[in-house]
């Protein structure tokens, strides 16, 4: 009967899995929605300039008011190099490519350059090179110049005249206001001068305080320029600023626009990301690619899930179970041990073969005489007391059960 | 499409290059760009090179039933018409109760031939066991990607009730043939129909002697009785909602079917014509003018599918669905549950209305947890529950009394007492001439 017949079904293989075109034909809404919107927010990020706007001041990448895009692109379509040098390296080595004679613009509010690398921005105008400070504060003139000092804000003034002999100044004749001033050390001053004084000085500001100053430092000179605004997009077009900042700068071929950023601070310990090799990151990238080719791998279902009814499991004595749970929780002893009298005193209805409609008293007699017990205690047992606790619940239990079993055992066979 | 655990392994093993050319060259990050370059594009040729899943021609060879707890052989062949080699790993997407014995099955088919897959099914559950379709997984040359497609392939199987109590067949059988005057010696009282006049021998009731026979013959004869034949058994099989509780981990309505089926292997020995009516509020299912074998793999056919629904059984209807098979005298057999008084109330007020034409005999099955529980009074909890058990006893008791008052008789057993004990019975109401 297992196997009465064994009829072949042929069937013709429908599939159920839709071919690639199918499926990309059918998601296509969602494939161009996803497009689109990966698209527009590339297309947002892109339009808004580049990414992150630069607002350094004296950037050359910053075209705002405080930027100096204007004096770089000026000077590049005269036919200067500029070069953006954000290092120390990379301001080295450019002026190394021009051969050393170059120009320098430093500028470094922040300062992130510390001792030995203002020395090593020193060295470079001492080997030829003609380095502009923009507004230093005192750390670089104490290491880059030759007795320099800060003469704080300059004097206010709508314009200031040149009067010196540098050609830049010269052709500049008046610039606007300066921000900050600088002085020469008197001799006798503490970082005064060591080798005369055969500093340039322009444009006083009031006192015997002046906004530029120039020095000549090895092969090469340096300029201390306290008209950083001359150099802003915003100011450069006022007065001969643009005459004396194209004038400074423009002198070499190469100009070195050298903005010492955060790679400079604290070079001499290198990071963790210079410390890892280069192939870290490459390796982390396998790796994840490896996780989502596994991922891919275990995670493609076989076919559909095949469905079926299952029955609901009930056992037939949860009822029951669950009527001795409602005695115990109401600790129903006298409900509970009625129900077990009557199932006694059915039982011994039945092992003492009396009539099925035999009273209790009847029941209690027949039993006494059975058992040998006196019928007031019987009838106790099996009718009369009433529990007052569960102890006496499983008290007056035992003794039915007890009265039971000599009932079964005294029974005439 | 899917992905292979050696596409996995190949992507991982990327990071040797990676870390050689980085370290050596420098050139880590293009190292890697040409490894993902290489792997896809081996993915590509391997997913190309893959035989297509699709073009296959599939065909079962499937028994049309299992007996429960026996083992079925399915065989899939599946013929590859493309003209590629196939080298797949195949799932024949049975339902779980259907029992297969492997879920995924690996398969190599060469262009334009034919490899069967041999699957052995082990149901654990009565009824219909289907399977609606396959899974191919095609797996390229490199074996690095494959190709998947699912394709209707339907397959069922039958799966009938156990009919474990047949190993009480050969015994019950054998008291039949007492009865029915082929053992060698009669007794007086077993069958009511005369049947023949033979000689008398040692040991024949000196009752049964017929005087006038004798004296016609020059030899004491002996009249034979044997039991009636072509009297009238109908089952009705309760398939409501309290035939879904479970007695020792089996539904109540399974005991009513090995209790039916065992009944009915007895009674169409005995040639007895049987019906078969399993009801709850609705016709589930019938056997009717059936008899010897074809009997009982009919049954086990109508039984198979029907689980119990959960619905109140209607008991109103029952005479007249009786009176539709029979108007004649027959036994009937109500195979139901006997709860409380509440539950059985429709049973009690039909009751009459059937004894009143038939002989009446229901069986239920008691629950043996209930019987042991009155025993045990260890602590607290087991007193209470000897209590409950008592209370559901008292019940059953109640609505037993109720029946018999009617002229029913009521069997109880547990699953595995209750059929040979209707067979039992159905036995002595034989010997005794009551059908």
């Amino acid at each position: 009967m297992s196997a009465p017949a064994t009829p072949a079904t042929e069937a013709d293989a429908v599939t159920e899995t839709p071919r690639l075109r199918t499926t990309l034909r059918r998601r296509l809404f969602w494939i161009g929605a996803i497009v689109l919107a990966i698209l527009g927010a590339l297309f947002t990020v892109f339009s808004s300039a580049s990414g992150i706007p630069d607002g350094e001041r004296f950037s050359v990448g910053n075209a705002g008011a405080s930027g100096s895009r204007a004096v770089a692109e000026v000077l590049r379509q005269q036919g200067v190099d500029v070069v953006e040098a954000s290092t120390l390296e990379a301001a080295q080595s450019a002026v190394d490519a021009a051969g050393g004679r170059a120009g320098i613009l430093f500028s470094d509010a922040s300062g992130y350059l510390d001792q030995d690398g203002r020395d090593a921005v020193r060295a470079l105008a001492e080997g030829g090179a003609d380095l502009v400070l923009v507004e230093p504060g005192s750390d670089e003139l104490e290491s880059m110049t030759d007795g320099i000092a800060n003469a704080g804000a300059a004097e206010d003034s709508s314009s200031v005249a040149a009067g010196c002999t540098l050609p830049a100044a010269e052709r500049a004749g008046t610039i606007s206001q300066p921000s900050w001033a600088y002085r020469l050390l008197e001799a006798g001053e503490a970082g005064a001068a060591s080798a005369g004084t055969d500093t340039v000085t322009c444009f006083a500001a009031g006192g015997d305080s002046f906004a530029l100053l120039q020095q000549p430092a090895g092969d090469g000179t340096v300029t201390v320029l306290g008209a950083g605004d001359a150099l802003t997009n915003g100011s450069v077009a006022l007065q001969g600023n643009a005459a004396l900042v194209l004038g400074l700068l423009g002198t070499h071929e190469t100009l070195v626009w050298y903005q010492p950023g955060y790679e400079d601070f604290d070079g001499a310990t290198p990071t963790l990301g210079e410390l890892t090799p280069g192939w870290v990151t490459p390796v982390i990238l396998v790796l994840l690619l490896t996780t989502v080719a596994a991922g891919l791998w275990r995670g493609r279902r076989f076919g559909p899930v095949v469905v079926e009814n299952l029955p609901v499991t009930v056992r037939a004595s949860e009822t029951m179970e669950g009527r001795a749970r409602l005695y115990a929780r109401q600790s129903a002893h006298g409900r509970a041990l009625d129900a077990l009298r009557i199932g006694t005193i059915s039982r011994l209805t039945a092992a003492l073969n009396l009539p099925r409609y035999a009273s209790v008293v009847e029941v209690s007699r027949s039993v006494a005489n059975s058992t040998g017990r006196p019928v007031d205690e019987v009838h106790d047992i099996l009718v009369g007391a009433v529990p007052r606790s569960e102890r006496e619940l499983l008290e007056y239990s035992d003794r039915l059960l007890v009265l039971e079993q000599q009932v079964a055992a005294n029974r005439p066979r | 499409m899917t992905v292979t655990g050696r596409l996995v392994a190949l992507v991982a093993l990327g990071v040797v290059p990676v870390v050689l050319i980085g370290e050596f060259y420098d050139r880590a990050l293009e190292a890697l760009l040409v490894w993902i370059a290489l792997v896809v594009s081996l993915v590509v040729i391997d997913l190309v090179a893959a035989a297509s899943p699709r073009r296959l021609r599939i065909e079962r060879t499937l028994p049309a039933r299992v007996r429960l707890g026996e083992s079925a052989t399915s065989t899939l062949f599946l013929t590859n018409t493309g003209r590629r080699m196939l080298r797949a790993v195949v799932r024949d997407a049975w339902q779980p109760s259907a029992g297969p014995s492997t879920a995924r099955q690996p398969v190599a088919i060469p262009a334009a031939e034919r490899r069967g897959l041999t699957l052995t099914l082990t149901p654990f559950r009565r009824g219909e066991r289907r399977t609606e379709r396959i899974t191919v997984r095609s797996t390229g040359p490199l074996g690095l990607a494959a190709r998947q497609a699912t394709l209707t392939a339907p397959g069922r199987i039958r799966v009938l009730p156990p009919f474990n109590a047949r190993k009480h067949l050969p015994s019950r059988l054998a008291r039949l043939r007492e009865l029915d005057g082929r053992a060698s010696v009669m007794i007086r009282g077993q069958g009511t129909e005369f049947d023949s006049l033979r000689e008398y021998v040692r040991g024949d009731d000196v009752r049964s002697i017929d005087w006038r026979a004798t004296a016609r013959h020059s030899d004491v004869m002996v009249r034979t009785w044997r039991p009636e034949r072509d009297r009238r058994v109908v089952i009705v099989i309760d398939t409501g909602r309290t035939q879904a509780a479970r007695i020792d981990d089996e539904p109540r309505i399974d005991t009513a079917f090995e209790s039916a089926l065992l009944l009915a292997a007895l009674a169409t020995r005995a040639g007895d014509r049987v019906d078969v009516i399993l009801y709850d509020r609705r016709l589930r299912g019938r056997v009717h003018g059936a008899s010897g074998p074809e009997l009982l793999s009919r049954m086990v056919d109508v039984m198979a599918p029907i689980d119990p629904d959960l619905i109140e059984m209607d008991w109103t209807a029952v005479p007249g669905l009786v009176r539709q098979v029979t108007t004649q005298r027959s036994l009937v057999v109500l195979a139901t549950a006997i709860d409380a008084p509440g539950i059985s109330r429709e049973l009690m007020a039909i009751v009459p209305q059937l004894t009143r034409d038939h002989t009446v005999v229901v069986s239920s099955v008691t629950d043996p947890d209930v019987l042991a529980g009155v025993h045990r009074r260890g602590d607290r909890e087991e007193v209470y529950r000897a209590a409950a058990a008592e209370r559901a006893l008292l019940d059953a008791a109640r609505v037993t009394t109720v029946l018999k008052r009617f002229g029913a008789d009521v069997i109880t057993g547990s699953p595995a007492e209750l059929p040979p004990a209707l067979a039992d019975r159905y036995i002595a109401l034989k010997a005794a001439g009551r059908l």
